[in-house]
């Protein structure tokens, strides 16, 4: 995976320490049921205002068919980050295909709101 | 930019459809805020809206001449004239107009839909239950047009406009009407709306056809799967390119479907109506059966490939093309009839020798249930003898070599086995009876931890010594250090 040139339309790109921790955090989140597997989905959370922050593969093939999603999530200020591999992010949700895009979900009272909140914060530091 | 502007207008146009009022498809200006004031109170002073020019500005606005006018001039133009520059994309007139066609179609759309409720709410008064019966604005303007004042619908040929099944419910209905003749003052304002309706509808197929014809450019990928007349139709329906890539696929699967075609009939045996998609050419060589599962196929590779193209990742339509040969093959695979099933060999027999069981636990459970002596003489045949049974002369049960010892009885002398002798050895130890000398001191009388209390016959041991637990110091029969055998 290193040795792949990374398409530079994946920004912001998580490094690897970050990306541990967004997969960390997906797969709590799947196991809370806050977390919406798939573009399709993701798409639908971002549509309907109930999306935390939005983690796309940077491997996809072909990369424009989740691009459509960092123009939704700036829409709705919401924010979104890439994670190299579409395998380990299908690993993190708990499926056993490729997830090429997903979205945690906002729940009041949720025990994982302040981690969902350190890791907007860090997401939206990529962008400075 | 100017792709994003045109988002925000397709937002707004789909935001003032949630309005309670009639939406009113202007340019902001300061003089059609004006003319949009009077046009609300004139709505407020006559809620019949009387002219139609108050709910219906859409064809004299000059946006609206402007992109009419650019496209009959574009397309009389040659496919070999048609030269785009990619470079600069955005700049391109061409591509703008094209832009703007997407708008401007959704705008014909709604302005239609405002037409039909202006001519539906005239001619209620003629035929309330047509409305009922035709559901689309443009048949029923057709509609409306051809019969006009007429009562009597024997003499309105309707023939070509609509369903021969909804000409016959139609006539049957018109002639039970409660509707009465309209005044000749409404009357020509409707058909006047139904005329507007049909030039707005003529002309939304013409710019359609342009759109069509430029499809491959703006949307390669999409037109690939597809085909270009219903890319067209699928961006007029979302509202542009940006708009079709930003909705789910489930949406997209939907887009164009109609629920009122089936009125009045049955479901039970209606075909399945998808919208636009069941028009393409991939759904229409699918089996009936495997239609569905198509339909879905198509509607999301159709929702990547349009993704594609908004952003202008693949101008080529490689991409497409590849989803397309993709769902090809998914399609021929599910045609496949299922593999034959193999003829199963039977399982290999178990080759292992049987463990044998020993230990004494296992001995001891043998012994326990071993067959009898009895049982064994009665299952013997001695040869040249007959046996002797139950019932005699071989009837009943038969009695084998039991009973031909000599005597006539059937019991069979036991050998002592080691279990009864074990227990004959350990009762007899527990042996507390009294024995047959009789003394003064003992009674016949005697306690035996097995059988409680146990009555002796003092004469049946007459012949025997006195056991070591008795006193033998008075006995008659005892003498001196002197014992006889007897």
């Amino acid at each position: 995976m290193t040795g792949e040139a990374v398409n530079p339309k994946a920004y912001p790109l998580a490094d690897a320490q970050l990306s541990i921790t967004i997969l960390d955090l997906v797969q709590q989140a799947a196991n809370y049921k806050q977390l919406k597997k798939g573009a399709n989905e993701a798409t639908k959370t971002l549509n309907r205002g109930i999306s935390e922050f939005v983690v796309m593969a940077a491997d996809t093939e072909p990369l424009e068919i989740l691009l459509h999603l960092p123009l939704l999530a700036e829409d709705k200020n919401v924010p979104y980050v890439f994670v190299p591999s579409k395998q380990a992010l299908g690993r993190a949700c708990g499926v056993t295909r490729p997830v090429i895009a997903c979205s945690v979900t906002t729940n009041e009272g949720s025990q994982l709101k302040s981690q969902i909140q350190q890791l907007k914060d860090a997401i939206e530091k990529l962008l400075i | 930019m100017a792709t994003l502007a045109d988002s925000f207008l397709a937002d707004l146009d789909e935001l003032s459809d949630n309005e309670a009022e009639i939406p009113e498809d202007n340019d902001v200006d300061a003089a059609d805020m004006e003319e949009d004031v009077d046009g609300d109170l004139a709505d407020l002073e006559n809620l019949n809206y009387d002219d139609l020019d108050s709910v219906s500005k859409l064809q004299k606005t000059q946006r609206y001449t402007d992109i009419i006018q650019k496209v009959e001039e574009a397309l009389h133009k040659k496919e070999s004239e048609v030269l785009f520059q990619v470079v600069d994309i955005e700049d391109d007139p061409e591509y703008q107009l094209i832009v703007d066609c997407n708008a401007l179609s959704v705008d014909i759309e709604n302005e239609i839909v405002i037409i039909h409720n202006f001519i539906r709410d005239k001619y209620r008064l003629k035929f309330p239950e047509l409305e009922s019966l035709v559901h689309h604005p443009i048949d029923y303007a057709r509609v409306v047009k051809k019969i006009g004042n007429e009562m009597d619908l024997t003499l309105v040929d309707l023939e070509g406009l609509l369903p021969s099944a909804i000409i016959m419910v139609v006539s049957v209905t018109a002639s039970t009407t409660t509707g009465k003749p309209l005044p000749e003052e409404v009357l020509s304002k409707t058909v006047e709306a139904c005329d507007r309706a049909l030039d707005l509808d003529s002309a939304k197929k013409k710019v359609l056809d342009f759109v069509e014809s430029r499809m491959g450019y703006i949307a390669p990928n999409l037109s690939a799967i597809v085909g270009s007349a219903v890319a067209a139709k699928l961006m007029g329906t979302a509202g542009g390119l940006a708009s079709l890539a930003k909705m789910p696929a489930c949406n997209v699967q939907l887009l164009g479907a109609k629920k009122k075609n089936l009125a009045g009939f049955s479901t039970a045996t209606s075909q399945f109506r998808v919208g636009y998609l069941e028009q393409t050419e991939i759904f229409q060589t699918t089996p009936p059966s495997l239609r569905m599962r198509a339909c879905r196929l198509l509607a999301a590779k159709s929702t990547l490939a349009a993704r594609v193209d908004s952003i202008r990742g693949d101008p080529s339509g490689k991409t497409g093309r590849a989803f397309k040969d993709e769902i090809h093959k998914k399609i021929e695979k599910w045609q496949e009839p299922p593999p034959a099933k193999q003829p199963k060999p039977l399982p290999v027999p178990d080759s292992e020798p049987k463990k044998k069981r020993g230990g004494r636990r296992l001995r001891k459970m043998k012994e326990r249930y071993a067959i009898t002596d009895m049982r064994k003489l009665a299952n013997r045949m001695q040869f040249g003898v007959p046996e002797e049974s139950s019932l005699g002369d071989g009837l009943g049960e038969g009695y084998g070599m039991l009973g031909q010892a000599g005597s006539g009885k059937l019991r069979v002398s036991v050998g002592q086995s080691k279990l009864a002798a074990k227990v004959a050895k350990k009762f007899k130890e527990k042996n507390y009876g009294s024995s047959g000398a009789t003394s003064g001191l003992t009674s016949s009388l005697a306690f035996t931890p097995v059988q409680g209390i146990e009555l002796t016959n003092p004469q049946a041991h007459a012949h025997q010594l006195g056991s070591g637990t008795q006193s033998t110091y008075f006995s008659e029969t005892g003498t001196f250090s002197k014992i006889k055998r007897t």
